[in-house]
């Protein structure tokens, strides 16, 4: 019963990755591609109505993880103090800077929140793939199941991890780099004109850039944590997590090669699923390495115990049922193509 | 030196208290809103307009609302780690219930509400209404329910370990406790939206601006405004003294800055307590009707302070008991200032009478006020206990945390919150400075005529 939240929580955490992270990537992406105003609003009105809801998906998955697994929620949170605070900041900014634009008319104040947005969303993208990074590579436990991270010590794994090191800031710039993909094939599924054209350009070099940067954070992670190469050689049918991936971002190009764009969105969004449940059972059953291997926390040290988890299900399931009415509702009350001189006023 | 407790407390109260400001305004509005739509489905246009521009202001709120609640949820985990790593299997069900079963009703039909208008007819559009208020309202009580564990805890079990376990998700959902505190913490949301919805109508009428609409929408909220202030003095706030009384007899002593026990207790309206000398200065005070209140009987005996362990004494009984007189005593001046304004609605002159327009317009920040000091009552006053009679409060914080690091996010979130207040002031004045009829003009000259 541990295993099913294990797999119920990271499909949330993806969902969430997966959902924002192509609210995130248009963030940074608007700056770079819109010319002018017009364009910059056709970009954001294709997130506007959604990130919301996308967002919600990490709180959602917050409690779920204090639901299912109190013991790991308290050591990672007071672990990660500093960096998880500055994330809800980050979160809060980019909140803001969304929506405050619609209330204001001054060019130069819509400029700066525009900016902010940028700054925000540029940040979350590449944290989200650190935050992974640390949980996969292990942090300092104790025998209480606490530790406590500095931001950085030297760049080095060793004893004295710090939050950044130069695998985390690796796997930072990949995800960024995997979410700028994700962002543009939406933008290039769901606009028209100049700005579809040029997202599309610009997922062509972002998807080439996610398949050399696989390849390195691969070997990385291969090379970094040593439980990954016990656990896929004990059950080796786990390598087909990986395989799939690899064919599901090799498909992500090629249906955008063929015009299918909102194909070619959803294979890079089946791509950043698969990574992230590569990475869960790289290391399951653990759910927070320690760097010393007799203080991991394990998905049975850290929960309730299953008869718990057993009847929570019971109202858990109806609710995500539920929740994915919501999510049809809301996608299928957007507009199929948002074009730069539509009057649908956001 | 700051130890790093008060500071993680002061760090939740600071950010908890600057959230709750914006989720009373738009619960209440959310019903506020509801009944404008179902007017408007009734064929007074003039209620769609004015539904229009509240959910401006809604939709501003709500977004303040939603950045101030993140760090709330996140602070659970940085700042008070072994109470979940204790309970957190218990707490995390309502939080997750409120994640999964209110937040996304809320995110999906609030867009759908402020954008779909002109593609749903207006049936859907009241019920999208309906379903953004059941969201809200939704939320709400996961919260309380989440809240009433810590102040009574029911359907749990203390294992071997030392960890709480879930017996029951029925026992936690219908506390008893949290059925009380949630219809007195919901009426206080409606007095909130009321009050604002009052105070902007008196500002334009007393401009002379958007006479028509506003005179109409003053109307609902003082109609809906005036049984709200009742029902949050009676009987709600008698339901949840009562069980205070009942259950946590320490805090409802500080309170009411009652220090000894006595036969026809009394019940006391002013005064400053004075701990040195166990005694109030200067009160005012209603002869044995703390006794009454509490048991129905003129000559009950109440247990004061005295009567209780010093350590189990809230640390901060002056603010205690000040935070719950400005509730009461606010709760009061609303229901005046709202009786006479429903006698002058019932006479057709409110909307004429500046005395009471002025009144009106300026009682803005109290139902703020008043919510704001009834959270700090209930708060406060559950002091020393984390989890009451279970867990201390100092048992509860991260261990492993600086007091530098937790004072530097202290001040972070002080200096982004000042930010933020500047925004939404600013961003609020300008959408209630442009008015409901600029905002949908066609419709509402229409319905003028």
């Amino acid at each position: 019963m541990e295993t099913v939240w294990l797999v119920l929580l990271v499909l949330m955490i993806a969902t969430y990755i997966v959902l924002d992270g192509f609210d995130l990537g248009v963030g940074v992406l608007h700056l770079l591609i819109a010319r002018d105003r017009a364009e910059q609003k056709q970009i954001l009105q294709s997130i506007a109505p959604v990130w919301d809801g996308n967002e919600v998906w990490l709180i959602a998955a917050g409690g779920t993880m204090m639901m299912a697994f109190p013991g790991f929620l308290s050591a990672m949170f007071s672990g990660f103090y500093l960096p998880l605070t500055m994330v809800v900041w980050l979160l809060i900014f980019r909140a803001i800077s969304i929506e405050l634009p619609h209330y204001l008319s001054d060019s130069l104040w819509i400029h700066f929140w525009n900016l902010m947005l940028f700054i925000s969303s540029g940040l979350m993208i590449i944290i989200l793939g650190a935050a992974m990074a640390n949980i996969y590579r292990g942090v300092p436990l104790d025998a209480n199941g606490t530790f406590f991270e500095p931001l950085w010590t030297n760049f080095r794994i060793g004893p004295q991890t710090g939050i950044l090191d130069w695998y985390t800031i690796l796997s930072g710039v990949t995800s960024a780099m995997f979410l700028l993909h994700h962002g543009a094939l939406w933008l290039t599924a769901k606009t028209d004109g100049r700005v579809q054209e040029q997202s599309r350009q610009a997922a062509v070099w972002l998807w080439l850039g996610s398949i050399g940067l696989t390849i390195i954070v691969f070997i990385a992670s291969w090379l970094v944590q040593p439980l990954a190469r016990v656990s896929f050689s004990d059950s080796s049918w786990k390598i087909i997590l990986p395989l799939t991936a690899a064919l599901s971002l090799i498909a992500s190009g090629y249906l955008r090669w063929k015009n299918k764009n909102m194909l070619a969105f959803l294979s890079s969004g089946l791509f950043i699923y698969l990574v992230i449940f590569t990475g869960a059972a790289a290391i399951y059953p653990n759910i927070l390495p320690g760097l010393n291997p007799d203080y991991h926390l394990t998905i049975y040290n850290t929960s309730p115990g299953p008869e718990k988890l057993t009847t929570t299900l019971y109202w858990w399931v109806p609710g995500i049922l539920l929740v994915g009415v919501y999510f049809t509702i809301l996608f299928r009350s957007l507009p199929a193509v948002i074009s730069a001189n539509s009057d649908e006023e956001h | 030196m700051i130890d790093s407790l008060l500071l993680h407390r002061v760090q939740f109260a600071f950010t908890v208290s600057f959230h709750y400001l914006f989720p009373q305004l738009t619960m209440g509005l959310a019903l506020l809103i509801f009944i404008l739509k179902c007017m408007g489905l009734r064929g007074h246009t003039w209620a769609d307009a004015a539904a229009r521009f509240w959910l401006k202001i809604f939709g501003l709120t709500f977004l303040m609302g939603v950045v101030t609640g993140i760090p709330l949820e996140f602070q659970f985990g940085t700042n008070w780690a072994q109470l979940v790593k204790m309970t957190g299997s218990i707490l995390g069900q309502t939080l997750a219930m409120e994640g999964i079963f209110a937040f996304f009703l809320e995110s999906t039909f609030l867009y759908l509400l402020i954008f779909g208008e002109k593609k749903m007819g207006k049936r859907t559009h009241c019920l999208v209404s309906f379903l953004l208020l059941a969201g809200t309202w939704l939320s709400g009580y996961f919260i309380i329910c989440t809240n009433a564990f810590m102040q009574h805890p029911v359907g749990y079990r203390i294992g071997e370990d030392g960890v709480y376990q879930l017996t029951s998700i029925w026992a936690l959902l219908s506390n008893p406790w949290a059925l009380k505190q949630y219809l007195h913490t919901m009426t206080g949301a409606v007095i909130t939206g009321c009050f604002t919805m009052a105070s902007i109508a008196a500002f334009h009428l007393l401009k002379q601006q958007h006479q028509d609409i506003s005179r109409r929408y003053l109307s609902v909220a003082v109609l809906v405004g005036f049984p709200a202030s009742m029902i949050a003095a009676m009987p709600t706030g008698d339901w949840e003294a009562k069980q205070v009384q009942q259950h946590q007899p320490v805090k409802f002593a500080a309170m009411e800055g009652h220090f000894h026990t006595e036969d026809g207790a009394g019940l006391i309206i002013l005064g400053q307590p004075n701990l040195q000398e166990m005694k109030i200065d200067n009160p005012i005070i209603i002869p044995k009707a703390l006794s009454f209140l509490t048991h129905a009987s003129w000559d009950a005996r109440v247990k004061g302070l005295t009567e209780y362990d010093r350590d189990l004494w809230p640390d901060n009984i002056e603010l205690l008991y000040f935070s719950y007189h400005i509730m009461a005593g606010l709760g009061t001046l609303f229901i005046a200032l709202m009786g006479v304004s429903l006698l002058l609605v019932w006479k057709g002159k409110l909307h004429t009478n500046r005395f009471i327009l002025w009144l009106l317009m300026l009682s803005l920040p109290f139902p703020f006020i008043a919510n704001t000091a009834g959270w700090f009552t209930t708060e406060i006053g559950r002091q020393p206990w984390l989890i009451y009679g279970l867990m201390k409060t100092a048992d509860g914080a991260s261990k492993n945390i600086s007091q530098g690091n937790v004072m530097f996010t202290l001040l972070g979130f002080m200096g982004l919150y000042l930010l933020l207040s500047v925004l939404y002031f600013f961003l609020a004045t300008r959408i209630i400075g442009q008015g409901p009829e600029l905002i949908n003009p066609p419709e509402t000259k229409a319905e003028g005529a």
